[in-house]
């Protein structure tokens, strides 16, 4: 039975497991060792911010797991035993997407912009979520198969409907709804976004800026040629360097 | 007012003739069983105990009784069979207290008499019930001849054949067959809606009445699967207090089996924590999860409407019943307009991205709209 409970994880059995899901998506990631100083996210955030559970350095290039945060976040959202493989397999699906994004050559436009707008956020989010569904990582093209059960697919409903602050939380208006209901791809309106964006001076604190990205219209061609671009670079990636944080 | 259940004669009859002979043959019945066996098994028993008296009859004769001092022991014999107990030792000065009363003092081998008629006991009482059985069964067997006359027999046999070999019907006992009874004739009756929870669902859902023999098929499923033991239902059925919300459950439990859902995978889905509850107070909560389940027409869906209903209720708690009803009436407006394709790619989003309010919001677009098509449309950002 897929459930929450209110167990305490162990370190080692959580880092085995974390092991094995590298192993497994050999081709996304390298595992380079442990590591005892990182730049993990302390302090308490209300909700669920899967940035301080592991980040992806823009200057590195590589990813960071942050040992005590997952641990802690494990027991916090009592994520049972049988959805424990999916939650870190979600996790690094949405470092793996900011390092996609990266990798692609959308980190100036993402950096400038005010933490509320991140729109990147909500996308690494959205592709997490949905290779997790589908048992594939799919993104601007790029299709990797993932191991997951049928039975573990419901631990995705239950980590959709944890609660998210801003940004994070945006990933259902502005992509799951917009490509299941009507078929607008989660990659076209990542690009409308970044062409939105890229147009308006990022301004910190933008008053405006969060109901801007809500209006984000139908895609046109152009957009989807546009897409084709990003489809032919991101075949060319290779499997980032990930960390494994002890101590910060 | 709401009925849960159709009137069904021929079920009362086949249900009767069942219980009266439960309450004659008191054991087990045969495993398998069926009208016909029973006819002649009552036939059979009935032609033993006259063979078996005619030579009692003649052994009391043969100690030099009258015919009619015969007539005399027996029926006085007969009139007190239920008194004596038979597994006391003392039965036989009983008897022999008796054949003094009814012979006098002067008997010629009394030992003889009273060691017989001790030995015969069993044979009176079963004379004794089968005599008392005729009664009802005469009562039974008109109404079967009636319905005969009808062309309507098959029926009653088959639904007879059906209740015989019912695992339900093993564990259930004279009393719990008369409570049983009682219980389905309450819910038969036309019921004032207020007496029922979440009765408005039945209306909003268009459920109809089911049939008699679906409810005892549905509670027998639960008892052969193990899911809960007779008597603990029993124990429900014993109570009126607590037959509004088990009527609820049996009524939804046997349309989610009627509609073809996999009762085994709703039942380990829904959570064995949640079954226990059949030993008492069942909730609100449980009947639900039926309740949404009940708002698919498609058990293609079984898997994500279980999910979503399993979402809905952690997420939603115990008291929006209101909340409940906008969101069936949201599921049943989709289907109605929309394509089998459009609704389970709606209901796989909704459950799997936690949008719950999409069902609600959808369904009431598609509903004014009159399209689920235009209703999508209305979701696009408009710049």
């Amino acid at each position: 039975m897929v459930g929450m409970t209110g167990k305490e994880y162990e370190k080692e059995q959580v880092f085995t497991l974390f092991k094995q899901l590298v192993s497994e998506l050999e081709g996304l990631f390298v595992f380079r060792g442990e590591k005892y100083r990182c730049e993990c996210m302390k302090g308490y955030e209300e909700g669920l911010v899967v940035d301080r559970l592991a980040y992806y350095d823009l200057r590195l290039k590589e990813i960071f797991v942050c040992e005590k945060n997952l641990l802690q976040a494990l027991t916090t959202y009592k994520v049972g035993e049988s959805c424990e493989r999916m939650f870190i397999l979600y996790v690094l699906l949405h470092e793996f997407v900011h390092y996609v994004l990266d990798f692609l050559g959308f980190g100036p436009v993402l950096i400038r912009l005010p933490n509320s707008v991140r729109f990147d956020e909500p996308f690494s989010e959205y592709i997490a979520l949905r290779s997790c569904i589908e048992g594939r990582l799919r993104i601007f093209g790029y299709v990797k198969e993932i191991h997951v059960k049928e039975d573990e697919k419901r631990c995705v409903s239950l980590f959709s409907t944890m609660y998210r602050p801003a940004p994070y939380r945006y990933f259902k208006p502005l992509y799951a709804s917009q490509e299941n209901l009507l078929n607008i791809s989660a990659e076209v309106i990542f690009l409308k976004l970044v062409r939105m964006f890229s147009r308006i001076p990022a301004v910190n604190p933008d008053p405006i800026a969060p109901s801007r990205l809500f209006l984000v219209g139908p895609p046109k061609e152009l957009d989807l040629k546009e897409e084709k671009r990003y489809k032919k670079l991101i075949h060319k990636i290779p499997a980032v360097r990930i960390l494994w944080c002890n101590y910060y | 007012m709401v009925q849960l259940l159709l009137k069904d004669e021929n079920f009362h009859l086949a249900y009767d003739l069942l219980f009266t002979l439960k309450f004659l043959f008191k054991t087990e019945l045969s495993k398998r069983l069926t009208f016909n066996d029973v006819v002649r098994k009552i036939e059979e028993e009935w032609e033993n105990i006259l063979s078996e008296l005619k030579q009692h009859f003649d052994y009391l004769k043969g100690k030099g009784l009258t015919e009619e001092e015969v007539d005399k022991l027996f029926g006085h014999i007969i009139s007190q069979v239920d008194s004596y107990n038979v597994s006391n030792s003392r039965v036989e000065r009983q008897i022999k207290e008796d054949v003094k009363k009814i012979l006098g003092d002067k008997v010629q081998h009394e030992d003889d008499i009273v060691k017989n008629i001790a030995m015969l006991l069993p044979i009176y009482s079963k004379f004794y019930r089968i005599k008392e059985f005729n009664i009802y069964l005469g009562r039974i067997l008109e109404n079967l001849d009636k319905v005969a006359k009808a062309g309507k027999i098959s029926y009653v046999k088959k639904i007879f054949n059906v209740l015989a070999n019912l695992r339900l019907n093993k564990d259930l006992s004279p009393k719990h067959m008369r409570e049983f009874k009682e219980f389905i004739n309450w819910m038969e009756k036309p019921l004032d809606p207020s007496q029922l929870p979440l009765y408005h669902f039945i209306i909003l859902l268009r459920l109809d009445p089911v049939k008699m023999i679906d409810i005892v098929r549905c509670l027998d499923f639960l008892v052969k699967h193990d899911y809960r033991e007779f008597y603990k239902i029993t124990s429900i059925l014993s109570n009126i207090q607590l037959w509004r919300k088990f009527a609820m459950f049996l009524f939804l439990f046997t349309h989610i089996i009627k509609r073809g859902f996999y009762a085994n995978e709703v039942i380990n889905e829904i959570g064995h924590y949640r079954w226990k509850e059949l030993e008492g107070p069942i909730s609100i909560e449980l009947l639900r999860y039926f309740i949404i389940l009940l708002s698919l027409r498609k058990i293609t869906n079984m898997r994500l409407a279980l999910g979503l209903a399993r979402s809905f209720i952690g997420e939603r708690g115990y008291s929006e019943t209101i909340h409940l009803e906008d969101f069936c009436r949201g599921l049943l407006n989709i289907q109605k307009y929309g394509t089998d394709k459009q609704v389970k790619r709606i209901l796989s989003y909704a459950y799997f991205y936690g949008d719950l309010d999409i069902i609600i919001k959808l369904g009431n677009l598609a509903e004014a709209e009159g399209s689920l098509k235009k209703a999508l449309n209305l979701l696009r950002p408009r710049i």
